[in-house]
C-alpha cells in the first residue's frame, strides 16, 4: 500500500510537466522519424536541455507545493531522480520507435 | 508513552543579519506550544528548519535522539506551511486518500462540503482550500504537527472548530503553533514564546509581550 501511494504521489509531481514532456519527447520522435539518427546527437542535448528548464520552472513557480510531498516524506531530490528517469526513459523508447519505423 | 521533540543550537543569518541565534524550544506529545514574534522575526525559518527543508546549523532530536531531515519521518512530524500547499488538480478526495483520513467526518464537520468530495481544490473558496489543508494536517497520523499560522484565511466561526480540533488532537500529538491571532494562541497554548531578536524567550503574560515589544504599550 505503501509502495502504491509513493507511486501515485510521485506521479502526481510528474503531472507538474507531463504535458510539456510528452509533447518534447513525440516531436523529438517525429524529428528523428523525419531526419535519420543523424539528429539524434542534437534531440537528445535538447531533450536533457527541456528537462533542466522544467526542473528550473517547477522549482520556481511550485516552491511551497513541495511542501505536500514533504508531508508524505517525499524529498525534493527523491521526486526529481524518479520523474526525469521515467521521463528519459520514455524519450529513449520513443526515439527506439522511430528509428525503428524509419528502418522499415 | 509521551515524545520529545526539542530544538536548539540554531544558527541562521542573511545577509549578515541574524535572523536565529539563541533558540531552545521543547514540545511534548499533549501539548501545545505557542511561537509568538513580528513579521519576519524567523518564525517560519524556524519551523523549516525543524521539518528539514531548510538548512541552517542547528539541534533537532525527538525522544533525544537526532534528526537531520526530520520529514522523512512523516509518522512523526507534520508541517502546514503559511501558503497553499496542496497541488490545485487534486480532488478532496485524492487528498484524503493520500492523507488516509476519512472525508465523511470531514463532511459531517463541515456541511457545505459534503458530497464536493470530487471537487479539485482549487475550485474552492481560498477559505475553503486553508480549511482543507489545516484539516488534514491535523488529522493526520504523526506525533508532532508544526502549524504556521492555522488560522490566517479563515472565518471565526471555522477558527473555532480548527481550535476544537487542535484541542481534541492533542491527546495524542504534540503541537507548536505560530499565528498573529495572539489571544487564541494564548487560550490553546500550554506555553507560549516570544521569537525577538533571534532569540526565544518564554512569556507568562501580556506585560511580557508588551515589555518585549510585541504588544503596543498601554
Amino acid at each position: 500500500m505503501k509502495i502504491i501511494r509513493m507511486i501515485r504521489l510521485v506521479f502526481t509531481f510528474y503531472q507538474y510537466f507531463i504535458w510539456v514532456s510528452v509533447f518534447i519527447n513525440l516531436s523529438c520522435a517525429f524529428f528523428l522519424w523525419k531526419n535519420g539518427i543523424s539528429a539524434y546527437s542534437a534531440l537528445f542535448w535538447f531533450k536533457i536541455f527541456t528537462m533542466g528548464a522544467s526542473l528550473y520552472l517547477t522549482n520556481e513557480s511550485r516552491k511551497e507545493e513541495y511542501y505536500y510531498f514533504f508531508n508524505h516524506g517525499i524529498s525534493k531530490k527523491a521526486l526529481w531522480i524518479s520523474t526525469l528517469t521515467f521521463d528519459l526513459l520514455l524519450f529513449f523508447v520513443l526515439m527506439i520507435f522511430a528509428y525503428n519505423l524509419r528502418s522499415n | 508513552m509521551k515524545h520529545t521533540l526539542e530544538i536548539s543550537g540554531c544558527r541562521l543569518l542573511f545577509d549578515e543579519r541574524v535572523i536565529l541565534s539563541d533558540i531552545y524550544l521543547k514540545v511534548e506529545t499533549g501539548n501545545i506550544v505557542g511561537l509568538l514574534g513580528y513579521n519576519g522575526s524567523g518564525k517560519s525559518c524556524l519551523m523549516r528548519g525543524i521539518f528539514g527543508t531548510l538548512a541552517y546549523e542547528k539541534s533537532v532530536s525527538m525522544d533525544g535522539i537526532s534528526i537531520y531531515k526530520a520529514y522523512q519521518q512523516p509518522r512523526r512530524i507534520r508541517y502546514l506551511p503559511q501558503h497553499h500547499f496542496i497541488p490545485k488538480w487534486l480532488t478532496l478526495q485524492r487528498i484524503f486518500r493520500d492523507f488516509s483520513i476519512d472525508f465523511s467526518a470531514f463532511a459531517q464537520l463541515f456541511p457545505e462540503l459534503k458530497d464536493r468530495e470530487k471537487v479539485r481544490i482549487d475550485h474552492l473558496s481560498s477559505g475553503m482550500h486553508r480549511l482543507v489543508e489545516i484539516y488534514v494536517i491535523l488529522k493526520s497520523e504523526t506525533q508532532f504537527i508544526l502549524l504556521d499560522e492555522p488560522f490566517t484565511h479563515i472565518s471565526p466561526i471555522q477558527m473555532n472548530m480548527i481550535e476544537n480540533i487542535i484541542t481534541s488532537e492533542v491527546v495524542n500529538k504534540g503541537f507548536l503553533v505560530t499565528d498573529h491571532m495572539y489571544r487564541r494562541i494564548q487560550r490553546i497554548c500550554t506555553q507560549i514564546y516570544l521569537l525577538s531578536d533571534g532569540k526565544t524567550v518564554l512569556v507568562k503574560e501580556n506585560d511580557d509581550l508588551r515589555r518585549l515589544g510585541y504588544l503596543p504599550s498601554e
